[in-house]
């Protein structure tokens, strides 16, 4: 006879899994279906213990490769990344997107001088960087739920950081510029922006699908 | 995967291959099924099987479906058209291994 393991057997193993070091939702969902999966089958085999006791058993046994399990998600996680950064960048939106950004400066050299002009390409990328990395901070906090990829996104958020940091920084001040100087800063302020933003859009699908995935408790 | 490091390069083609056959299926059932299919000669670990099958997730070749099952919640996997093309190309490089593995090993059966 099918025996199903109590809410309270459950949220045993949940919290066992958490304290061992798992603590992706999306990846702890699977395990600990997995394992209670196990208890039961062993339970309709005829084991008559306790559940505490078989638990015990299969953890002894089995711990090391449930652990191993996050630590190898992060290849499916940026193969993810990376298919949706591509499809949004590679699309009609994105190309537009992209020049939308780098013609808005080119405009901008007309209404202004190119000192005010250089200012905001390099300043740009600042802003729009603090309002992703704010944006996406909200967006990782889904009823405290953690995701493996939304969490792995944030490193992508951080390497851009460090790229724009690097070539335009805000604590180095601008001298005078050329008009090609600002051109090639111009495509580089462009394409952080781009990045960030498509970024951004990717950490916002993957939420939408991790809600409509997963919220259903 | 607890027999041998010759399993491991067949594994995704395995597990394409089982849910081929089905609608659906979850990580338990998969290696529950494997066991039966191999009379418990293969057995496939948790740190095998789920890194793969995010893998093939991550790659667009299965869909997933989350249901409240048993007071808990269960992932299942389903093939979609790009995992069936997948499906059908994997199955027959394995069979042109075990063809080529078979050649090099024993001649006389070898076929071709």
């Amino acid at each position: 006879m099918k025996q199903n393991l109590s809410i309270e057997n459950i949220q045993f193993i949940d919290t066992y899994l958490t304290k061992s070091g798992i603590h992706f939702t999306d990846i702890k969902i699977e395990m600990i279906d997995h394992v209670a999966s196990e208890i039961n089958q062993q339970i309709e085999d005829g084991d008559t213990r306790d559940f505490y006791y078989i638990f015990k058993d299969y953890m002894v046994e089995n711990k090391a490769f449930l652990i191993k399990v996050e630590d190898k998600f992060y290849k499916a996680s940026d193969k993810k990344i990376l298919k949706s950064f591509l499809k949004k960048s590679c699309s009609l939106k994105g190309v537009l997107l992209l020049l939308t950004i780098f013609f808005s400066f080119r405009i901008l050299e007309n209404i202004l001088d190119l000192q005010q002009v250089s200012r905001i390409v390099k300043y740009a990328p600042f802003a729009i960087m603090i309002f992703g990395i704010l944006l996406y901070l909200l967006l990782t906090r889904i009823k405290k739920e953690r995701y493996s990829s939304l969490e792995r996104i944030g490193i992508y958020f951080f390497v851009i950081s460090q790229i724009n940091y690097h070539f335009y920084s805000p604590l180095i001040e601008i001298e005078h510029i050329s008009n090609s100087k600002l051109l090639w800063s111009e495509i580089g302020s462009s394409i952080i922006i781009f990045v960030l933003i498509i970024l951004t859009a990717s950490a916002f699908e993957l939420k939408k699908e991790y809600q409509f995935n997963y919220n259903i408790l | 995967m607890a027999n041998s490091k010759l399993y491991k390069g067949s594994l995704t083609t395995i597990i394409l291959n089982l849910l081929n056959d089905t609608d659906k299926m979850y990580g338990y059932e998969i290696t529950q099924k494997v066991k039966e299919l191999t009379h418990g000669k293969l057995q496939i670990t948790e740190g095998a099987l789920y890194p793969a099958l995010h893998k093939l997730e991550a790659e667009g070749l299965l869909d997933v479906e989350v249901a409240k099952v048993d007071n808990r919640l269960r992932k299942y996997y389903k093939i979609n058209k790009n995992g069936t093309k997948e499906t059908v190309s994997k199955l027959k490089e394995l069979e042109t291994y075990i063809k080529t593995m078979q050649a090099l090993i024993n001649p006389k059966l070898s076929i071709e």
